[in-house]
């Protein structure tokens, strides 16, 4: 099976704000060559560490959003690393970078002259320009600018009182935005290259990726004016094993009925009817909302995580637990979907399971499972596959 | 300089667009999925939303309502003023087409064989079962690309199940990871996936289109929006295995970049807050000295990013009676200027009315609407020089209202007759 982006060759010179970004187009086919300084990307420094003990081939961080992608390093601050960097830019079809204001950037109106097809995404925290285009930020700064942090947290009490500041999702959601968004404008760049022959340069900005990521919370200001507050994840209710259970009483079908059935069959008493939950408006205030809660609580405390998850569903009740990210490793589910892959990283003992398949396709795949590189381990292999071509027709 | 770009309806005729050309049959819907076929509008796609009256997007009903600005009539029970609808949906067209109908399913045989992509975020066997799954829409249209997404897939155990953006997050992780670590979890305050997935959904489809163009052959994705969440969620999966330490919550602390102070501080106001990160010691400085070097920063207490580290506490509440004085914006400008990362928690009020950055860029676009008269939506984040996006799509225009295109598409493009298309109105086909 052919990969969509087989053949294709990307020069990563990125950090953490662009990694995550070159890690999807190696898993869409691409041959991404990731540049880095001689001593390795600051990246590698990034926790957590195997064994907790730090190394450039340690970094949990770096296995992750690297995965899949060659390493070739260079030193950007000489006269023949420099050469050699602009020697590969010719050679290659993409460009990615997050180093607004080293040199490396500035090649870009240089480099886009010299091969009209090349294309290259420059992803920077806030644009190539704008009043704030020299700040700086990091995944924390993003989701308070981006509106994340503001409706992310503990919810207010019944007199609207807060007994949490505002709560920064985690971990590096900000670049899981910028990242998926260069990406798709890459993929539309793409396009445009396959019908018509030419690249372009393409402008990221984090900060609208993560501004453009508050799902209804935008919405709901240009129309109406106003400004939800942080939002309940319906998680209240905890089950006997200890988990709690987000347990939502929304989607087709009547949701309420359901419940009230299930109770009934559990045997719990309540003096709640279906019939005052049929204007949507009693499920909506405060009470209404309380009651049914209450119900509900002590429904899921009847069994365990996974007795209540099966129950509920098969009742058509949009519930599930709430769960660490390991605790799906084991779910016959997420095996059957391959949503897993093994991978051996560099200096493991032995191979883990990672993020696998983004989609199941029978004539597309994604790639998974390839480790990400040592520290300058293909430098001889990309100099002779890329430079020896400079020739080729571009892809 | 990336110019900021206009996107009323003759402006964006006249410009290349990376996807102008192919055609998108979209029964995308909800939240959920149809943010991706957006963005295929946004970069040229023809997409045309197919939608039956006897069961509407329950979004254009829901409030919050958009308001025409001028005083033109309102019509309360009106399928085309939901706030939310209009957002998701801009350069998007759309028609009513019941395809339980034989003329109305024979209708959509008729476009799918005109067609280069279909999505659709339905139940997993709903297409089946309606007579339209991928073996028959490509004995149709043998090279079709069919993209669907649907919350734990088409296959395994979960295929029924239900979900919404809540489940997704809660099962997959994301919501156990945000929040106290002695509180319950907190996650995101809205359905992060809920987006998230659909970024995805545009890329897979992009990438099949891509894929079709080198191997000529037709491309079925099943995608999941609950298996979307693990592609960022890495680390926690590998240290649970290499380390045995299952992922514990942390806040707004940096625990993997070192940083003191790392936090939000509030700031002169009820709920006004500030983000400020300093992970090196040239940062620390910058900050001591904007504060007018007080005597507790000066102490051996918090001279190394360890000691600080060490005594996070203290150190958040001196900062905290110092931030307090000051204007969120103000603060984050005067800190920025003198190499201090800080970023003012804005809410939704704020990237609209007050975010300089976002202004200058041109981010909030006004677009026609045939009932609404114009409305802002947020635009594409991205710049493409040559082919930048429209917000509104090739038409230039904000959310279709129901079957506001059936002239265009019946009469134009299928080539029906006036009195075709009125039968077809009549006996509840289209």
């Amino acid at each position: 099976m052919t990969a969509p982006l087989d053949g294709l060759r990307v020069l990563e010179f990125c950090d953490q704000r662009g990694e995550f970004a070159g890690k999807l187009l190696a898993a869409l086919g691409a041959d991404v060559v990731k540049v880095e300084l001689p001593h390795g990307s600051p990246t590698r420094a990034i926790g957590p560490f195997l064994d907790d003990l730090p190394g450039p081939e340690r970094s949990l961080f770096f296995w992750h959003y690297n995965e899949g992608k060659r390493s070739l390093t260079l030193d950007l601050d000489s006269a023949n690393g420099r050469d050699y960097a602009l020697a590969l830019i010719r050679s290659a079809d993409v460009v990615l970078e997050s180093l607004p204001g080293h040199w490396i950037a500035d090649q870009a109106p240089g480099a886009l002259t010299t091969t009209p097809t090349l294309i290259w995404c420059a992803i920077s925290d806030f644009g190539k320009d704008g009043p704030w285009a020299g700040y700086q930020a990091s995944d924390l700064l993003h989701l308070a600018l981006g509106g994340q942090m503001m409706v992310s947290g503990y919810p207010a009490d019944d007199e609207g009182r807060f007994d949490a500041p505002p709560i920064a999702p985690q971990m590096w959601h900000a670049y899981h935005m910028g990242g998926l968004a260069a990406v798709m404008n890459l993929m539309a760049a793409l396009s445009y290259r396959d019908t018509c022959g030419l690249g372009q340069f393409i402008d990221l900005s984090i900060h609208e990726a993560c501004a453009n990521q508050t799902e209804i919370h935008l919405s709901y200001f240009l129309a109406a004016g106003v400004c939800l507050d942080r939002q309940s994840q319906f998680a209240k209710s905890v089950a006997r094993d200890g988990t709690h259970m987000v347990t939502m009483v929304a989607g087709f079908g009547d949701p309420v009925h359901r419940i009230l059935e299930w109770a009934e069959d559990a045997g719990l008493t309540h003096d709640l009817t279906a019939e005052e939950y049929d204007d949507p408006a009693h499920l909506r205030s405060r009470p209404g909302r309380a009651r049914i809660d209450e119900l509900i609580s002590r429904l899921v405390a009847t069994g365990t995580a996974g007795e209540i998850f099966a129950e509920a569903q098969a009742r058509g009740l949009t519930w599930a637990p709430i769960r660490l990210p390991h605790e799906n490793l084991q779910d016959a589910h997420f095996q059957f979907r391959h949503t897993f892959a093994h991978v051996q990283p560099p200096e493991a003992p032995g191979a883990y399971w990672n993020s696998g398949a983004a989609w199941l396709s029978d004539t597309m795949p994604w790639l998974s499972g390839r480790p990400s590189p040592r520290l300058g381990e293909h430098n001889a292999a990309v100099g002779r596959e890329w430079l020896d071509s400079a020739l080729r027709e571009p892809n | 300089m990336t110019a900021k770009v206009e996107s009323s309806g003759a402006d964006v005729a006249s410009r290349p667009l990376p996807l102008q050309g192919i055609r998108v049959l979209d029964f995308l819907w909800l939240g959920a999925g149809a943010w991706g076929s957006r963005y295929l509008a946004s970069f040229g796609a023809e997409v045309i939303r197919i939608e039956w009256h006897e069961k509407h997007d329950f979004l254009r009903f829901n409030r919050p309502y958009l308001y025409p600005g001028d005083d033109r009539p309102v019509d309360d029970a009106s399928p085309n003023r939901g706030g939310h609808f209009n957002n998701i949906n801009p350069g998007k067209l759309g028609i009513s087409l019941n395809i339980h109908h034989p003329k109305g399913k024979a209708l959509f045989r008729r476009l799918l064989a005109t067609a280069d992509v279909v999505t659709e975020n339905f139940t997993a066997t709903t297409m089946e079962r309606w007579g339209l799954g991928y073996n028959a829409l490509r004995a149709v249209r043998p090279d079709i690309i069919y993209c669907q997404q649907s919350g734990f897939g088409h296959t395994g155990p979960y295929r029924d199940y239900r979900s919404m953006g809540p489940v997704a997050a809660g099962i997959s992780g994301i919501t156990a990871m945000s929040g106290l670590p002695e509180r319950p979890p907190a996650g995101f305050g809205f359905s992060y996936l809920d987006v998230m997935a659909p970024w995805l959904l545009a890329v897979a489809v992009m990438a099949a289109l891509r894929q079709r163009r080198r191997t000529g052959q037709g491309q079925h994705l099943d995608l999941s929006q609950v298996g979307a969440a693990f592609q960022f969620l890495g680390p926690a999966l590998l240290d649970f295995q290499a380390n045995g330490r299952a992922y514990r919550r942390t806040g707004n602390a940096s625990p993997h970049i070192p940083a003191a102070p790392h936090g939000v501080y509030r700031c002169h106001g009820r709920e006004d807050w500030i983000a400020i990160a300093c992970f090196d010691e040239a940062q620390w400085q910058a900050l001591v000295r904007e504060m007018g070097n007080p005597v507790w920063a000066s102490s051996a207490d918090f001279a190394s990013l360890e000691q600080r580290l060490a005594k996070n506490g203290e150190l958040d509440r001196q900062l905290s009676s110092w931030t307090a004085l000051h204007q969120k914006y103000a603060l984050m400008r005067r800190l920025q200027a003198a190499g201090v990362p800080a970023a003012a928690c804005q809410t939704a009020a704020d990237r609209v009315e007050r975010d300089e950055q976002l202004a200058a860029r041109g981010f909030f676009v006004p677009l026609p609407h045939s009932e609404i008269g114009e409305y802002r939506v947020e635009s594409i984040p991205g710049r493409l020089e040559r082919t930048p996006a429209s917000a509104g799509g090739r038409l230039g225009r904000g959310a279709p209202c129901y079957a506001e295109d059936n002239e265009y598409v019946y009469r134009e493009l299928l080539g029906l007759s006036a009195k075709e298309i009125e039968d077809l109105k009549r006996t509840e086909a289209a």
